[in-house]
């Protein structure tokens, strides 16, 4: 967390460069399943990641605190947030997933940011058709 | 006119004398000299006198007078032939004896050396490559770059290449022509830059005029002789429907040393 | 542990705050707002409101409309006749659709007659036509930018330039791509000779709206950047910040000292965006926040398009996890502003 950049005036102008500061990485993820009509509540999804971080960097990895910010049941996507620190963790688990309950199964990462803000103005969502 | 042979180191005042006396008689006063001086007299007296007056001893009053001292016949004749010898030189080739005794001794053993034997001493020996750059051989001058003149070369060359893939038919497999272009001289083929990493080569077109190790030198239809490196571009060569597409990195040999060379297999090649 | 800093690392990212008053003489909103030539969709945030007043909802609906073209051959935007309507008089915003800018070729086509063509390697090494490898490739060049002034003189048509990138585009690399094209102020008439000739449409942005109760609300002026923009994202994703720290699922909270809104407003429109009507809004909010009402401030966010050749004012824009460009407008009554810029990792420093 770095602060470059501090150009203050008489007047009220201000203004601050922020890099890296952001606390928090959000990532949109989409779950894929083999059987494609199996659901997941939200805590059972999280259980599911929790296990994943256990499986790849053990109980203290496991303690790694993300939040399941917004799921969507229909279509197994979901809004995660975790600290900055812990986003590489996060999505190396993610991506090593494989497997649940006996089916196979893939985690898509949809978008990641470290604004919640721009996850909701992704432009590759706009359809003319 | 007196003649001198060695220039008189004598007193000045003794050749007046001499002068003085009256005779003709010229000689050097050498300063290792004896009284005999009669040999040098003898080359360069210019006077005409008798042998006899030459051997006689100088006279009392002219020895007093020269300060020389005259020594008796066996001594000066000695020291004539002493003189004489030191003198002149010895001619080797007058030591009759000693050449006839002379034996030579060999040693080494060295047999004289043939001439070799001159194969093809009518073959021109060719110019090495700074007499070809000199003489500008592969130069073609302002005059003859013309895209008109290289056009019967093309039609030369098309004709080759159809020879060497037995017939450019539509059927032919690919494989064979490759195997065929791989060892084909270019010269005379029309060839197109289609892929280059330096932009401002694609698109240039002409007829290959001479190939190098390193760059074709094309004629475009604008009648410039263009200079393009072979590396980092794509060639396009096109006969009868053909197309095929040369790596210029991978072809970078003299064309005659091309033909060869084994290529290897290659995947996909970037540039 | 080594392994560990290098876990801890993310890509790098930007954000500019400004902090002013539209009184002052030396603030840069407008020249800010006009810099980001492709705007993807802009969000107001109206607190204490249930519907939108009259005044923003018609500039809402003003919005300009744009044009999609199937399937356009990209050496059509050098036609003489396109140019002399469209692109020297007034301004032409051009994208290409459903490109991905770190896989695809990218076309974008500036309103000041730049157009910026994003190549991949092999398609950069067929077309010929001079250009530079990207900022943000690693040490193999992958990608490379073309960028051709086309008011230029060696463009005008017929010169040199024009004729060259004219033959690459037509013969050697047959660039075509869906493209969204707007026109500013002629609208859809200076575009017709073109459009005619290939599959259009047209489409009006679209406006949603959603209104909101009992929204939790920080403190504004004091708040600081990260956790506010993590609000206002939250509100636009309907994300609840009503968590308990002991909820397992979540501990998204809003930021501390907090006040609750009783009802808010939340106004979206999305598609291809001029900027002068984004300014055109601006103005708009300045006067609606003049009249005494309630809530004292309003918020306007305006994202860029993610996979845009260009950022602000030009600048190279690419995408590395996420191609963010956007900016946020905090706009209080006694016209003062707080403004944040964000940009993600292959982004320069917004103006």
């Amino acid at each position: 967390m770095r602060r470059a950049d501090k150009d203050d005036k008489p007047t009220v102008y201000q203004r601050v460069v922020l890099k890296n500061a952001s606390p928090h990485h959000y990532m949109k993820i989409h779950l894929v399943l083999q059987d494609a009509s199996t659901r997941l509540s939200a805590v059972e999804l999280k259980q599911f990641i929790i296990t994943g971080l256990k499986s790849l960097y053990g109980e203290v990895g496991a303690a790694l605190n993300f939040d399941l910010l917004k799921y969507d049941e229909d279509t197994l996507t979901a809004l995660l947030r975790v600290y900055s620190r812990g986003l590489v963790k996060l999505w190396s688990s993610l991506t090593l997933l494989g497997s649940y309950q006996n089916q196979a199964c893939a985690f898509r990462v949809l978008q990641v940011s470290p604004f919640l803000l721009s996850l909701t103005g992704n432009s590759r969502d706009l359809q003319l058709d | 006119m007196r003649h001198r042979c060695v220039k008189p180191v004598g007193n000045r005042e003794r050749r007046r004398r001499r002068q003085e006396a009256g005779s003709e008689l010229e000689f050097k006063t050498h300063v290792c000299c004896c009284v005999s001086v009669f040999c040098c007299c003898r080359r360069v007296c210019s006077a005409k006198m008798d042998e006899a007056l030459v051997r006689t001893r100088i006279p009392q009053d002219l020895e007093k007078v020269l300060g020389v001292e005259s020594q008796t016949n066996a001594k000066a004749a000695a020291f004539t032939k002493a003189f004489l010898k030191k003198s002149i030189q010895q001619n080797s080739r007058h030591d009759l004896d000693g050449m006839l005794s002379h034996k030579a001794v060999i040693l080494g053993y060295s047999r004289p050396k043939k001439d070799k034997v001159k194969r093809n001493s009518k073959r021109a020996k060719g110019l090495n490559a700074r007499q070809k750059r000199a003489m500008k051989v592969f130069q073609i001058k302002p005059e003859h770059q013309r895209y008109e003149l290289f056009l019967p070369l093309h039609e030369l060359w098309k004709q080759y290449i159809i020879d060497l893939c037995n017939g450019l038919k539509p059927t032919s497999s690919p494989q064979f022509v490759q195997q065929k272009l791989l060892k084909a001289d270019f010269h005379g083929a029309i060839i197109t830059v289609v892929r280059s990493k330096c932009p401002s080569y694609v698109g240039t077109t002409g007829i290959l005029v001479q190939e190098f190790k390193h760059v074709f030198k094309i004629i475009t239809k604008e009648d410039k002789l263009k200079v393009i490196p072979k590396r980092n571009s794509v060639f396009a060569v096109e006969v009868n429907g053909f197309v095929s597409h040369i790596y210029g990195s991978r072809f970078e040999q003299r064309a005659s040393e091309r033909s060869a060379k084994k290529f290897k297999v290659r995947g996909t090649i970037d540039l | 542990m080594n392994m560990s800093v290098d876990l801890d690392q993310t890509p790098r990212s930007l954000l500019v705050c400004d902090w002013s008053s539209f009184l002052d003489d030396k603030n840069r909103v407008s020249s800010q707002v006009e810099q980001l030539h492709f705007n993807y969709k802009v969000s107001v945030l109206l607190p204490e409101c249930s519907s939108a007043p009259a005044h923003l909802d018609s500039v809402l609906n003003s919005f300009s409309s744009f044009y999609l073209i199937r399937n356009l051959p990209i050496h059509e935007l050098l036609d003489k006749q396109f140019l002399e309507t469209a692109v020297y008089q007034g301004s032409v915003y051009g994208l290409s659709y459903r490109t991905r800018i770190d896989e695809d070729n990218c076309v974008a086509l500036m309103p000041n007659g730049r157009l910026s063509l994003s190549l991949d390697k092999d398609s950069y090494q067929l077309l010929g036509v001079e250009g530079k490898p990207s900022r943000f490739s690693n040490r193999t060049n992958s990608r490379y930018v073309i960028s051709i002034d086309l008011t230029d003189n060696s463009m005008a048509p017929g010169g040199r330039g024009y004729l060259r990138l004219l033959t690459g585009l037509m013969s050697r690399l047959h660039l075509t791509t869906d493209f969204l094209l707007s026109h500013h102020p002629g609208g859809g008439a200076s575009l017709q000779p073109l459009l005619s000739r290939y599959d259009w449409s047209e489409h009006r942005p679209e406006l949603h709206s959603h209104a909101l109760t009992h929204l939790s609300c920080p403190e504004l002026q004091s708040c600081d950047p990260h956790s506010f923009l993590e609000w206002l994202g939250a509100v636009d994703a309907d994300i609840s910040c009503e968590n308990s720290s002991i909820s397992f699922l979540s501990s998204l909270v809003c930021p501390e000292p907090k006040t609750t809104l009783s009802r808010v407003l939340r106004v979206s429109i999305c598609g291809l965006l001029l900027p002068q009507d984004v300014h055109r809004l601006i103005q708009e909010i300045r006067c609606y926040l003049e009249q005494p009402q309630l809530e004292s401030w309003l918020s306007l966010t305006v994202h860029g398009f993610v996979d845009s050749p260009v950022s602000w004012g030009g600048r190279e824009h690419g995408v590395l996890r996420g191609g963010e460009n956007f900016y946020t407008l905090l706009m209080f009554h006694d016209h003062t502003y707080h403004l944040h810029l964000a940009t993600g990792a292959h982004d320069t420093c917004p103006p």
